[in-house]
C-alpha cells in the first residue's frame, strides 16, 4: 500500500537530455565488479537548511554504503553551485563527476539533480523529483538509485527493504525496515515462535513458518495489504523455503510423512509435489536464479552439509566439505555463489562458496553470525550477529568488508530477508 | 472399572504435579483421598498408574544427534509399559535442541528426536495413533546458560500426557 502511494506521489517530471544525444548510450564509469579505486566526485549540498542537509546526508550515506565513491573535499571546489558547469574547474583535481542538486520546499518537496561527466564534458543525469515532505527518505533513495545507475549501469539497492523477526517480548513479530535500518515498521503478524521470512522476487509477499505451540504452519503474508493467511499445514514441522521467480510457487520443508523432506507448493492450485524422499533430514531449500536448481541442507553424510540438486530432486551433489555443521544456504540472485553459516570452534560464521564448492571463504569471526541473505544486486549480505550481545541485524559486502549493525542498538532481531524493493 | 482406574491415574498425575507447586493447591486436591478402590485388581493397576507422572521423564541426545541412547531405553520401556497397560493413555513428545545450531535445522533435528522416541515406543508395541510429536527446535530451552551442562539438558525429548 505504502509502496503504491510512493510511486504515485513521487512524480518524476521528466528526464531531459541535454547537449549530447550519446546520453542514451550508457557509459560505465565504475566497473563495480572490479573497482580499481573509489570514484572521485564532487557533491554539492542540496541546500544549507535542515531539509537540504537531511537530503544531502541520506544520498551521501547511500552512496557511501557501496564504498565505490569518494566525495572530494568541498574546499577544492572552485565553481559555485550556481555557476555553469566547467570541466576545467575539475580536471586538475582528478574529479570525474560533479553532482549539483537543488531543493525547494512548497507544499511539496521539489528536487532537481544534475550530474556531470567531467571527462566527456556532458550531463549524464538531469532529473526532477517531487514528493511529500514525509517522503524525503523515499525521494532521497530514488535519487541515490538514479545516480548509482548513471555511473555503474547497474540498479541500486537504496530503495530496497529488509524483512526480519523481532523477539522483543515472549512473542515473535515480523518487521520491515529500509536497507539502511531506518523506518522500522512492525507488520501485523505475531506468533509465539517464528522462523526467517522469505520474499517473492517482486517483493510483494513473504512466506514464513510460525507456531502457536501446537503446530508449525506456513503463512503467506501480503505486504501490500498487510494481511496474512495460513497456506500450508500438516503434521510435523512445516518450514517456509524459497519462492520460485514466478512468485506462484515455493519450495518448503515438511516432515508430514516422516523425517523432514523438501516439497514444491503451487499457491494457485494448492498442490504439493515432493522433491526429496529419504530417511535423512533435508531442509532449508534455496532456489537458483534460473530456478533449475535447489541448494539445501542434508545430514546424509552424518552431519549437516550444503547440497545442490535439480528442481526435480535428481543430480544431487555436495557443496561443502569443510567443518561438520553447515546450514542456512542462500543462493546469490546474480551468480553461482552460495552464502551459508558454518560452525567453527563452536560458533556459527558466515561463509561463501561457489556452487561447485570451490573458493570457500569465511567472512565473519566475531560472535555468532547466522541467517545470510543477499541484496538483490548480490553485492551485499544481510545477516544476524550476536557480537554485541543480543542477536541483531548486520550487513557487509559479499567479500565480508564493512560489517556494520543496521538495526537499532539493542533491538533483538534475527532472520533477515533482503527484498527487491 | 476402567473409568475408575483412569480417574485414579489422572488424580495421581495431578497430585504429583500439584505437590511441586504452591501448598494452597493441596487443599483442593483433598477429594482424591475419598476415592475408594473397588477391588484388588484395580488397586494393583492404580499403583502402577501412580507412576505415570514419574515415568514421563526426559530422554537426552548428543549434539546434532537423534539416536536413542542406550541409557534411555529403560525410560522408554517404562513409558511403553504404562501405555500398553492403559489404552486410554496418549502422549505428546516434544523434540528440543540446544542453542548452538541454527534455528531451522534445529527444528528438523528436534522433529527427528521426537520421531526417534516415537519409533522406539512403537517397536515396543505402542500404537502410533496414541503418540503425537512436535518439534520446538531451540525455541523453548529449560536452561539458558551457555555451557555444556545446560546444553545437555536442553537436548531432550520431553513427554506430556496428550489426553
Amino acid at each position: 500500500m505504502k509502496k503504491l502511494s510512493i510511486i504515485i506521489c513521487v512524480i518524476i517530471l521528466g528526464i531531459v537530455m541535454l547537449t549530447n544525444p550519446d546520453i542514451a548510450r550508457a557509459k560505465i564509469y565504475i566497473e563495480i565488479d572490479s573497482p580499481m579505486r573509489q570514484f572521485p566526485m564532487a557533491f554539492y549540498d542540496f541546500a544549507e537548511d535542515d531539509i537540504g542537509q537531511d537530503l544531502t546526508n541520506i544520498v551521501k550515506d547511500d552512496l557511501n554504503f557501496t564504498r565505490l565513491f569518494h566525495f572530494v573535499d568541498k574546499d577544492a571546489y572552485i565553481e559555485e553551485k550556481s555557476d555553469d558547469f566547467n570541466p576545467l574547474n575539475w580536471t586538475p583535481f582528478g574529479i570525474e563527476a560533479v553532482l549539483k542538486g537543488d531543493i525547494t520546499v512548497t507544499d511539496k518537496v521539489n528536487v532537481v539533480v544534475r550530474l556531470y561527466d567531467v571527462v566527456e564534458t556532458r550531463i549524464i543525469l538531469y532529473k526532477q523529483y517531487r514528493g511529500g515532505k514525509e517522503q524525503l527518505r523515499t525521494l532521497a533513495h530514488q535519487i541515490s538509485d538514479d545516480i548509482y545507475e548513471a555511473l555503474t549501469g547497474q540498479k541500486g539497492i537504496f530503495s530496497t527493504r529488509i524483512a526480519f523477526v523481532t523477539n522483543s517480548s515472549e512473542t515473535k513479530q515480523l518487521v520491515m525496515m529500509d536497507f539502511d535500518g531506518k523506518r522500522l515498521k512492525k507488520l501485523p503478524f505475531r506468533k509465539e515462535m517464528m522462523m526467517s521470512p522469505h520474499a517473492s522476487d517482486d517483493g510483494s509477499k513473504l512466506i514464513v513458518s510460525a507456531s502457536d505451540g501446537r503446530q508449525w504452519s506456513i503463512y503467506l503474508v501480503d505486504l501490500l495489504k498487510e494481511s496474512s493467511e495460513k497456506i500450508f499445514e500438516s503434521k510435523g514441522v512445516n518450514i517456509a523455503g524459497d519462492f520460485l521467480p514466478d512468485g506462484d510457487r515455493f519450495v518448503f520443508t515438511s516432515s508430514k510423512s516422516g523425517s523432514p523432506d523438501i516439497f514444491l507448493f503451487d499457491i494457485s492450485s494448492k498442490r504439493t509435489r515432493r522433491i526429496t524422499s529419504n530417511y535423512w533430514i533435508n531442509i532449508s531449500p534455496t532456489i537458483s536464479p534460473d530456478s533449475n536448481n535447489v541448494a539445501f541442507v542434508s545430514d546424509k553424510s552424518g552431519n549437516p552439509h550444503i547440497y545442490i540438486m535439480d528442481i526435480d530432486g535428481y543430480s544431487t551433489r555436495r557443496v561443502t566439505f569443510e567443518g561438520t555443521y553447515n546450514t542456512q544456504p542462500a543462493w546469490s540472485p546474480v551468480g553461482d555463489l552460495i552464502a551459508y553459516s558454518g560452525m567453527i570452534d563452536g560458533k556459527n560464521q558466515i561463509f561463501t562458496a561457489r556452487t561447485d564448492g570451490s573458493e570457500y571463504r569465511q567472512l565473519t569471526d566475531e560472535g555468532n553470525n547466522e541467517d545470510p541473505s543477499f541484496s538483490p544486486d548480490g553485492r551485499f549480505i544481510v545477516f544476524t550477529s550476536d557480537r554485541e550481545g543480543n542477536k541483531t541485524i548486520y550487513v557487509m559486502t559479499t567479500g565480508g568488508e564493512n560489517q556494520k549493525r543496521i538495526s537499532p542498538d539493542g533491538y533483538r532481531a534475527f532472520g533477515p530477508e533482503w527484498l527487491s524493493n | 472399572m476402567k473409568k475408575v482406574f483412569l480417574l485414579l491415574l489422572v488424580f495421581a498425575f495431578l497430585f504429583s504435579c500439584a505437590q511441586k507447586q504452591v501448598t494452597s493447591t493441596q487443599e483442593e486436591m483433598q477429594p482424591s483421598e475419598e476415592v475408594t478402590l473397588p477391588d484388588e485388581g484395580a488397586q494393583e493397576a492404580a499403583v502402577e498408574s501412580v507412576n505415570l507422572g514419574d515415568v514421563l521423564v526426559d530422554i537426552h541426545f548428543d549434539f546434532d544427534r537423534y539416536e536413542i541412547k542406550e541409557g534411555d531405553k529403560a525410560t522408554l520401556k517404562a513409558i511403553a509399559d504404562v501405555m500398553i497397560q492403559d489404552a486410554a493413555v496418549s502422549v505428546r513428545i516434544e523434540g528440543h535442541c540446544d542453542e548452538r545450531g541454527t534455528n531451522e535445522y534445529n527444528l528438523g533435528l528436534g522433529d527427528n528426536r521426537a520421531n526417534a522416541a516415537k519409533s522406539y515406543l512403537m517397536t515396543l508395541g505402542v500404537p502410533s495413533s496414541r503418540i503425537l510429536t512436535i518439534s520446538y527446535g531451540e525455541e523453548r530451552p529449560i536452561c539458558t546458560q551457555s555451557d555444556e551442562g545446560c546444553w545437555a539438558r536442553n537436548r531432550r525429548a520431553h513427554f506430556t500426557p496428550a489426553n
